[in-house]
């Protein structure tokens, strides 16, 4: 479903993605991980439009995604839930949650209701001010907003950031969930050993570059070189 | 005291023009972080049009009065202001500062810089007696024009998917843009509307003071600023509270002066204002500073 | 400040001091027409150089500047006409006023002074203001001064203005006081304040954080920005002979934001560059209102075509080559390391 071929990402002449390549095919949960400043959030970002590559292939179905603008992107059937959430606090969770729909795609009532379903509490708050959710539902209402456009790609980076641990169990069995509905999923996340277990392929990224790729097993019968790129040895 | 409420029907007339001067100005800034010095010229553009039509039937004039200015407003942020997007907030205001230099000077160039008489609306001209009070029908018109300015955009941003979009997008553009909401459409929906705003000052005020030129929209541009940055720039109900507080100083210190120093109400004026300032600078009403850019 | 950086400033300011003095120097051959031109360029010079030192270091525009060199204008005019012109034209000024009378060079320098003093007294509140209110108050300012000017009439007979300014009849000044404001510049910029004000600049988040620190960086900047502001508008008056409100209002503050941002809003050789390049487009385009002979063509532009041409040529370089045309860096000899 993506392709990324040898991207590269350049902050000002200082190189933050070089030679990244990695693929999501249709119905995966790929996972995506690495120390902080690896360039995790740069590679989405590059996705979703945000950020422009220097050099690089980036193929949604096919289509080439690097020059486009987000919205264009998000027109496409990328839902990007970027880092920290951003739910518009000055609005109200019902007009957070019609956003959802300004890609034009996905808006009818029998799905609407159903997302309301497995989110209880943004029906609950339905009318009231996005500023008063706490932490976790605001991450349910980031999570419903995207998924009200019927996405063909999900993309997440770092969802479970400033989370109490029970709410992240919850954000994780929701994505099993969803997983198992067969939405194509990619996965930034700091928490590995989560993100290894619940993914189909994980890649890890260091340093900018990819320097590991693998299911579970793979993985987890390599650790102790994982543990290094992770920097939890050395 | 009757002098009182005559000073205070004429505060909320002049109160009323400042409000939506100022929220035209609020308006493209909470979306583009841009305090656009054209404002002022849109009005003047928007009052020449009154002047070539002033002898049309009153319903045309008043849709090109409108139109104009709106149709201005378009063109200058496709132009002008689209590719200097990405610029820094300073960039960005000397850019329109620029723009309206040259729509002043074009004017000059073509026309010439004497003011134009113009008749509009000369209806409006009457005044009727109330409780001893002189009400001109023209400052009823601008009360509820403005009122129902406000109701309008008020019903837009809360009851439509355009508005809505536009109020996130004032709060957080990027993310705005990461679901869908096309950047440039949004924009331009601003600027329209704020032409609009702009097209109706200009009526109210081409039909007050009966003349055009072509400096006449920097005193009201200057007293839209200072209104925005009293009520807290990017608040629109802070620009419509600075406006409405602006109109009542300017006309009690008219009022209640003594005669001799009313030639200097506008520096009074203003130095009250940068007293507001000095205990809030960041205005009264301020908004939300969870702001990304485009 | 290491040595390299030293030297380069140095050079920076030997060749913007070459340019300024090779300028000046040519006012001395110039006929009667182009004097006035190279003078008042000249006096715009300074202005716009002043005006750079606190919005180049300190990223906040100024709008209103032109306020402190119209305040500078008016006290060195009072100062310097005679006492008998003053009574005939002037029978209410203060007793003080009416009975002195400086040399030019005096007048300016204490008009210089009291623009100083007074952005102080205003950059207290203004300081603390956010980058864009700060600018949008500096209108206020202006117009504050304006509105003052136009009524205050015992003191500036108002809109008839003041008349009898005794001429300045060498390039002295103007040129004494361009090398010295260059020098000012240059000097600020590379102190403690101007690196730090500079640093503060791209970031305000980080400034504000900073607080104090910034906020007596800009005040500093900007009280000696206004000094030069003022002294430019004394000697500009110098060269009218009069002066009225709007001698220094809005055209004057499109003008020197011209020069600043056609040459580079943060560098001092843009302000330099920027100035001249835009007298001498503005002087060649009233020419040509005015009607000129090249080579037995008759060129005869329309009125009006001065300030069109003024106003494509900023919007241009803003969404062209928005760095100007030094690209915002100084003109300096650089060496190699």
């Amino acid at each position: 479903m993506i392709e990324i071929n040898n991207l590269c990402v350049s902050y000002r002449k200082v190189p933050a993605l070089v030679d990244v390549s990695i693929s999501v095919g249709q119905g995966e949960l790929i996972g995506l991980i690495g120390p902080n400043g690896a360039g995790k959030s740069t590679l989405v970002k590059a996705i979703a439009g945000l950020v422009k590559p220097t050099s690089g292939k980036i193929l949604f179905d096919g289509i080439n995604l690097r020059g486009k603008y987000p919205e264009d992107i998000a027109r496409l059937g990328v839902s990007f839930v970027p880092e920290g959430r951003h739910i518009f606090q000055s609005l109200s969770v019902a007009e957070n949650l019609s956003l959802g729909y300004a890609s034009g795609r996905g808006y009818d009532e029998a799905s609407h209701e159903a997302v309301l379903d497995q989110f209880p509490a943004l029906r609950r708050y339905y009318n009231d001010s996005a500023a008063g959710l706490s932490g976790g539902e605001q991450q349910q209402l980031a999570l419903a907003r995207a998924l009200l456009a019927k996405p063909k790609l999900l993309i997440l980076d770092e969802p479970s950031l400033g989370l109490a641990p029970l709410v992240i169990e919850s954000l994780f069995s929701t994505l099993q969930k969803l997983r198992t509905e067969g939405v194509t999923i990619l996965l930034v996340e700091q928490n590995a050993s989560r993100t290894i277990a619940i993914s189909d392929r994980t890649y890890i990224l260091g340093g900018g570059r990819i320097r590991s790729e693998g299911t579970a097993e793979q993985l987890l019968s390599r650790k102790d070189m994982i543990d290094v790129y992770l920097g939890k040895r050395s | 005291m009757h002098a009182f409420f005559q000073h205070l029907i004429d505060s909320v007339t002049v109160g009323s023009l400042y409000a939506v001067m100022g929220l035209s100005i609020a308006l493209v800034f909470g979306i583009m972080r841009l305090v656009n010095f054209a404002q002022g010229d849109l009005v003047m553009v928007g009052a020449y049009g009154s002047a070539v039509f002033s002898h049309s039937p009153w319903i045309l004039t008043l849709i090109i009065v409108l139109v104009v200015p709106i149709a201005f407003a378009l063109i200058i942020e496709r132009v002008a202001f689209r590719p200097v997007r990405m610029a820094s907030d300073s960039t960005l205001l000397v850019t329109s500062f620029a723009v309206s230099y040259l729509l002043e000077s074009l004017v000059l160039l073509f026309l010439s810089a004497t003011p134009r008489g113009v008749n509009l609306a000369p209806a409006l001209g009457h005044s009727f007696q109330v409780a001893g009070l002189f009400v001109p029908w023209l400052d009823v018109a601008t009360v509820s024009s403005t009122f129902v300015l406000l109701l309008a955009l008020s019903w837009f941003l809360s009851k439509t998917r355009t508005g809505v979009f536009m109020r996130a997008a004032a709060e957080d553009f990027t993310t705005a843009r990461l679901m869908g909401v096309r950047a440039n459409r949004i924009i331009a929906v601003a600027f329209a509307i704020s032409g609009l705003l702009t097209g109706v000052t200009a009526y109210l005020t081409v039909s007050k003071t009966g003349q055009v030129y072509p400096t006449m929209g920097i005193n009201l541009l200057l007293v839209a600023f200072v209104a925005t940055t009293i009520g807290g720039l990017g608040s629109l109900s802070g620009a419509v509270l600075g406006g409405y507080i602006l109109g009542a100083i300017t006309i009690f210190i008219r009022a209640y002066f003594p005669a001799q120093l009313a030639n200097f109400t506008q520096a009074f004026t203003y130095l009250i204002v940068i007293a507001i300032l000095v205990y809030r600078p960041q205005g009264l009403l301020t908004s939300r500073t969870n702001r990304t850019r485009v | 400040m290491n040595n390299r950086a030293r030297s380069e400033s140095l050079s920076t300011f030997a060749l913007l001091a070459t340019i300024v003095s090779t300028i000046a120097l040519s006012w001395n051959w110039a006929g009667a027409t182009l004097q006035p031109v190279i003078a008042q360029g000249l006096a715009f010079l300074i202005a716009t150089i002043a005006l750079y030192l606190f919005v180049g270091n300190s990223g906040i525009f100024s709008f209103g500047h032109i306020a402190f060199m119209s305040l500078g204008a008016y006290v060195a005019a009072l100062l310097m006409i005679t006492v008998d012109n003053k009574k005939l034209n002037q029978p209410n000024l203060p007793h003080f006023l009416a009975t002195v009378q400086l040399n030019p060079i005096v007048a300016s320098f204490i008009g210089g002074i009291v623009a100083a003093l007074i952005a102080l007294i205003v950059s207290l509140p203004l300081i603390k203001l956010s980058g864009l209110t700060a600018s949008l108050t500096s209108l206020a300012i202006l117009e504050i001064v304006h509105v003052v000017a136009a009524n205050w009439t015992n003191l500036t007979n108002g809109e008839l203005g003041l008349t009898g300014i005794p001429i300045m009849t060498s390039i002295t000044e103007l040129w004494v006081v361009s090398i010295a404001v260059i020098g000012a510049s240059l000097g600020f910029q590379q102190s403690r304040w101007g690196r730090r004000l500079r640093a503060s600049r791209e970031d305000e988040v980080a400034a504000r954080s900073l607080g104090m620190t910034v906020n007596k960086d800009r005040r500093i900047a900007f009280v000696v920005s206004a000094f030069f502001m003022g002294i430019a508008g004394a000697l500009y008056v110098q060269l009218l002979g009069a002066l009225v409100p709007e001698t220094l209002y809005i055209s004057a503050t499109t003008m020197i934001l011209i020069m600043l941002i056609v040459g580079g809003m943060t560098s001092l050789s843009g302000a330099v560059v920027g100035s001249i390049a835009i007298s001498t487009v503005s002087e060649i385009l009233v020419k040509i209102q005015d009607g000129v002979q090249i080579n037995g063509l008759d060129i005869k532009g329309p009125i009006g075509i001065q300030p069109v041409g003024l106003a494509i040529i900023m919007l241009l370089t803003l969404i062209i080559f928005p760095k100007g045309i030094t690209r915002s860096r100084e003109i300096a000899f650089r060496t190699k390391v």
